[in-house]
């Protein structure tokens, strides 16, 4: 690697579309989806800070950062939280190296075992929050995001395989996410696999990232903020972003995996990034409708409808994409 | 590039944005100042008043997967698989290896192998 090669490479794990580009995506994420849940519930939602309150969640950190003093509680292990949301954080930021809107490329065959793997950290992180304080509402609401995530993630996992399956098929690295996400003509069975992903994806999305009807693990009302509870000044900051962080990463993957990315475009086009963002806000539309339009259901109920719908959905995919694979269907 | 690059350079990325931030972490809170050993927030309750410690207890934590949702997976289990009957347990093995020989043919025929 030379002088070149390490600058790019730095710029794009911290820059773009590493660290600051991601944290800067997932506040205006949570921007939207206050604004947008606000109006939806007739009140107003962000306004004083920057125009139509776009920069409140920014201030909101600001303030936690450097205003608000950290609490901290018997028992609990406050470093130990921090080092893991780091860690998630940079998990996030460098599987953003493996799409094709990062100036430093990595691609390797059968990398996507690697971004999933990636993929992982922040749920890890995420439940960790709740564990390692002693206290009984952030332990159920660990142990709630647990049961969830056990079986949301194998639903996003099945997705993104059956995707890349699908995808990569005849690119010179096989199971590889750039060779997925840079391919744009597909044929009828295959986007038929990319849609029974996408609808998987997109509901295990919802309950990965505690929005309603799948806010369980949080349930203000009944846990007192369930893995937030205890949380405070700069902890508290660090896990709203990573909160917001991944939710933004996860619907960028879904725009940039099932929905072509800057189709009909090309990612060279600079009008492409236009079209990314179209597309980014119309999915996150959608995401932010279904959470201001539902309320929560208890977690049996939310473990069952995993099961029957985004589960059972993206199993069906995976074994399309395996039958495609080895070309029993065509 | 191969495998191994692209997992060294990913783990790489992964640590430097990590200390990046927990550096971050740690310059804000040692400025900002905390207060330590409090209480944990229990709705105004003391954690002396339970005699049993506030620590939640294992049944309790993974009820929802247990006992609700899979309900009817541990009775199906318990009434139909576990009869005592051994040709019941014969058919039942005979089902799983079928499954397990079918999975295998699908997997080593995907892979190439």
């Amino acid at each position: 690697m030379n002088v070149f090669e390490l600058i790019t490479y730095l710029f794009s794990v911290l820059i773009y579309p590493g660290l600051t580009f991601l944290v800067v995506l997932g506040l205006l994420t949570q921007w939207y989806i206050r604004k947008l849940v606000g109006r939806m519930q007739n009140r107003i939602g962000p306004k004083y800070v920057g125009f139509m309150g776009i920069a409140q969640p920014f201030a909101d950190i600001i303030k936690l950062m450097f205003v608000k003093k950290e609490l901290s509680f018997r028992h609990g292990l406050r470093s130990f939280l921090v080092i893991f949301i780091s860690l998630g954080m940079g998990a996030l930021a460098s599987a953003m190296l493996f799409t094709p809107i990062s100036p430093y490329l990595i691609r390797a065959p059968y990398d996507v075992i690697l971004f999933i793997y990636l993929m992982l950290w922040t749920t890890i992180a995420l439940a960790l929050i709740g564990l390692s304080l002693s206290n009984p509402f952030t332990i159920v609401g660990s142990s709630r995001f647990l049961t969830q995530v056990l079986f949301t993630e194998p639903a996003i996992v099945m997705s993104v395989l059956a995707a890349v399956i699908v995808l990569s098929k005849d690119s010179e690295i096989p199971f590889s996410i750039y060779s997925s996400l840079a391919k744009y003509s597909i044929g009828p069975m295959s986007t038929l696999v990319i849609a029974l992903s996408l609808i998987s994806y997109i509901i295990a999305t919802i309950a990965k990232s505690m929005l309603k009807p799948f806010d369980i693990p949080e349930a203000e009302t009944e846990l007192a903020g369930g893995i937030f509870a205890e949380l405070s000044g700069p902890a508290l900051a660090l896990t709203i972003v990573i909160h917001y962080t991944e939710l933004a990463f996860l619907n960028l993957i879904a725009v940039l995996l099932f929905l072509g990315g800057p189709y009909p475009l090309s990612y060279g086009d600079p009008l492409g990034a236009l079209i990314i963002t179209t597309k980014y806000v119309i999915l996150l539309t959608a995401i932010t409708s279904i959470r201001a339009s539902t309320g929560r259901i208890r977690i049996e109920q939310a473990l069952t409808a995993i099961l029957k719908y985004p589960l059972t959905l993206s199993t069906l995919s995976l074994i399309i994409a395996m039958l495609m694979h080895i070309k029993l269907i065509l | 590039m191969d495998v191994i690059t692209a997992s060294i350079l990913a783990s790489i990325s992964m640590l430097i944005t990590a200390l990046i931030i927990y550096l971050i972490y740690l310059s804000v809170r040692s400025s900002g100042g905390s207060e330590t050993g409090l209480e944990p927030y229990l709705c105004g309750e003391s954690a002396n008043d339970f005699k049993d410690g506030i620590s939640v207890g294992g049944d309790n934590l993974f009820w929802g997967s247990t006992l609700a949702t899979l309900r009817r997976l541990y009775e199906v289990l318990r009434d139909e698989v576990h009869t005592g009957v051994l040709n019941d347990w014969l058919t039942y093995m005979g089902i799983w290896f079928s499954i397990a020989t079918i999975a295998l043919f699908i997997a080593t025929t995907a892979s190439g192998g």
